[in-house]
């Protein structure tokens, strides 16, 4: 059956956040829904609208006066108490909920359980109760873990391995969505970027701006003449902001109940992480020599400078991510660009818009270009290293 | 102008004799020193507590004099103090210093050497050598603070290097042991380390009656960014000289990403509001 009824209102949280707040200007600009807000305390109006205004700005839009009347903000309570939202969602009509907050803290396991886990399974016995026609849940391109195989648009078995606790919770999480009775759709983006056409962003230092702002922090102190670096040619999966925002919006209101979909760019067009350090090398680090190694097992971490290998530990889960041979199925994809969806797949050349306007706006590596300009090697060599360096 | 103290002591105004160093800096250093001689009590208790771990009578007494240099520290930091005229407090005040004293406690109680060797000799002094080597360039601070800072330096490189020799042989009669204390020991006292690497504070600004919002490190010619990068640097320098594997260090080092809350940022984007991670003037237009 495909979801023909446009609900009133919908329930929303982690508007507050990136991906939430991509999904509310979304709803407030192409649909005409009400959100009903479930805010941590203390989060004032006026707070919570000025990323989405800046978004709309951003994305040459404004935010209409009218959005205003659209928008409810409601304090989430302590768990226990959530039987006070009865009222305000009873009257606002709200007949479907968008579940996008979650921790993405790689590292607090307990913060882990408790929002992925705990907070959806309460939101879930929730919406049982408020009558709710249909569960969307923001999961991950990852949730299924390290498999072998393309990642299917299906409930995950438990993995063997998982790139962290994160993803092991989503997958958990999902499975509590699909076991709920509550029809659901399950989206699951892979790493988000900034806008494909101008490279605006305002996401947190997660992915691949982890990585950008970790060189920014610790390569762009002092030139560099040679540099290690996790560089294995492997497609990483990205998805641009706005092609997040598109395909979102056309899953919303096209597929049918209990779908799961890999929001995931071609892997063909993808560029390679040895792609992406290339690009930097070559506009920002300009080194002699760049020393590329698979996985990060082989680089010989203890002869390194000590800045490039605190770049390499910090951004190591997230590397080793982007490193795994991940093969998406995209049969949602194709079925929804069929009908009508603009998906910009992210490529070499759409990230470098993302990574120049990083760059651009960066105070830090202008100044290392001013300090660092007679040094900046002209050509630089690139080096495959198959095995650690030295005895 | 003369200057002049509140009631608490912190100063309010300009250096007499010639001293171009401004409020500014009298107040930074109130802070920076306060929140030393924390650390010094707080290394007191720890050796003085695992005095009793020790296996041997010579590490016993060694780790008694560890003890008692410390001791000396907290004297001269406070010398210092009353001799430029600045106020210092001799009690702990940061919960950061509590909470780390509290790990170690629990770490002495179920006798494990390990994780209180890890905690006291390197992970807390290796801050501590970050501390006092940024104290100790005269030219970015004063003579007397970069005398003081100096001499207390040796101490704390020495320090190191006895905690570094002590998880050396535990390492090599129990690496797995060893190896899951400093995963334990990281995990609590880490977060805390780093977390004081700010002028920002809970309640020790009120303690010295400085104004909090006039604490900047560009008075000693630095800034919180360089601090955290240096001590990082010096962390996994640490645990290399002590002979942890990187594959071990690694997923720790990783963990570190966390612990700035990892804010939103802004880049290209018009919002007045600015990312979690800056004020709205710096957002405005650009990334913070």
């Amino acid at each position: 059956m495909v979801a023909s009824s446009r609900p009133r209102s919908i329930v929303l949280t982690g508007g507050k956040g990136y991906l939430g707040g991509l999904i509310a200007a979304s709803l407030l600009r192409d649909d005409t829904v009400g959100i009903v807000a479930l805010v941590r305390p203390g989060v004032a109006l006026a707070a919570f609208i000025e990323p989405i205004r800046a978004e709309l700005e951003a994305q040459g839009g404004r935010f209409e006066a009218e959005y205003l009347d659209r928008i409810r903000l409601v304090e989430l309570p302590p768990v226990e108490a959530f039987a006070s939202l009865d009222k305000v969602v009873r009257e606002s009509g709200a007949d479907e909920i968008v579940h996008c907050a979650g921790c993405l803290d790689y590292f607090d396991r307990a913060a882990l359980e408790t929002v992925n886990i705990a907070l959806t399974r309460a939101l879930l016995e929730q919406s049982r109760r408020w009558g709710l026609r249909r569960f969307v849940y923001l999961s991950t391109a990852f949730s299924s873990g390290y498999i072998d195989g393309p990642v299917r648009e299906v409930l995950h078995d438990e993995a063997a391995n998982d790139p962290t606790d994160y993803t092991r919770t989503k997958r958990l999480a999902e499975r509590l969505v699909a076991a709920s009775g509550i029809p659901f759709l399950i989206i699951r983006p892979s790493i988000v970027i900034g806008d494909s056409r101008d490279g605006h962003y305002s996401g947190k230092r997660y992915g691949l701006y982890q990585l950008w702002s970790g060189i920014e922090r610790l390569l762009c102190r002092e030139w560099h003449p040679e540099i290690h670096a996790l560089g294995a040619r492997q497609p990483v999966v990205l998805v641009h902001q706005d092609a997040f925002q598109n395909a979102f919006l056309a899953a919303f209101r096209l597929l049918p109940d209990d779908s799961i979909f890999n929001l995931v760019s071609a892997r063909d067009s993808s560029p390679t992480m040895r792609q992406l350090w290339d690009l930097w090398m070559r506009d920002v680090l300009r080194p002699r020599a760049t020393y590329y190694y698979d996985r990060m097992a082989d680089i010989p971490l203890r002869k390194l400078n000590s800045r490039q290998r605190a770049l390499l530990a910090l951004a190591s889960v997230n590397l080793e991510i982007a490193s795994h041979p991940w093969q998406f199925e995209t049969t949602t994809l194709g079925w929804l660009r069929q009908r009508g969806l603009h998906f910009l797949d992210a490529t070499f050349e759409s990230v470098a818009v993302c990574q120049r306007l990083f760059v651009d706006s960066s105070e830090p590596i202008q100044a290392f270009f001013d300090a660092n300009r007679q040094q900046l090697a002209d050509r630089s060599e690139a080096f495959d290293v198959d095995v650690p360096i030295g005895p | 102008m003369a200057h002049r103290t509140s009631p608490q002591g912190a100063l309010t105004g300009r250096r007499p004799g010639g001293d171009d160093r401004d409020v500014r800096y009298f107040n930074l250093l109130s802070f920076i020193v306060s929140n030393a001689i924390a650390g010094e009590i707080m290394a007191v208790e720890n050796y003085s507590e695992m005095v009793h771990l020790m296996l041997t009578t010579d590490s016993k007494i060694e780790t008694v004099n560890q003890a008692k240099e410390e001791c000396k520290h907290i004297l001269l930091l406070s010398k210092l103090g009353r001799s430029l005229e600045f106020a210092v407090e001799r009690q702990i005040v940061e919960p950061q210093w509590k909470n780390i004293r509290k790990h170690f406690s629990t770490a002495a109680g179920k006798g494990d050497l390990p994780a209180c060797l890890i905690i006291q000799d390197l992970l807390t002094e290796s801050m501590a050598i970050v501390l006092y080597k940024t104290l100790s360039a005269e030219v970015d601070t004063d003579p007397q603070t970069a005398a003081v800072a100096s001499n207390i330096l040796v101490d704390e490189l020495e320090h190191l290097d006895i905690g570094v020799r002590r998880i050396k042989a535990l390492l090599d009669e129990d690496p797995d042991r060893v190896q899951d204390a400093l995963v334990w020991a990281h995990h609590r006292v880490m977060p805390e380390l780093f977390g004081m690497i700010s002028t920002s504070c809970h309640s020790l600004c009120d303690v010295l009656a400085v104004d909090c919002s006039s604490l900047a490190l560009d008075s000693i010619r630095t800034d919180i960014e360089t601090l955290k990068i240096q001590a990082l640097e010096r962390y996994i320098e640490t645990l290399d000289v002590a002979g942890f594997s990187p594959t071990v260090t690694s997923p720790l080092i990783a963990s570190m990403s966390a612990y700035e809350g990892m804010g939103r940022i802004a880049v290209g984007l018009n919002d007045a509001s600015g990312g979690a991670c800056c004020s709205p003037e710096s957002a405005k237009g650009k990334r913070c």
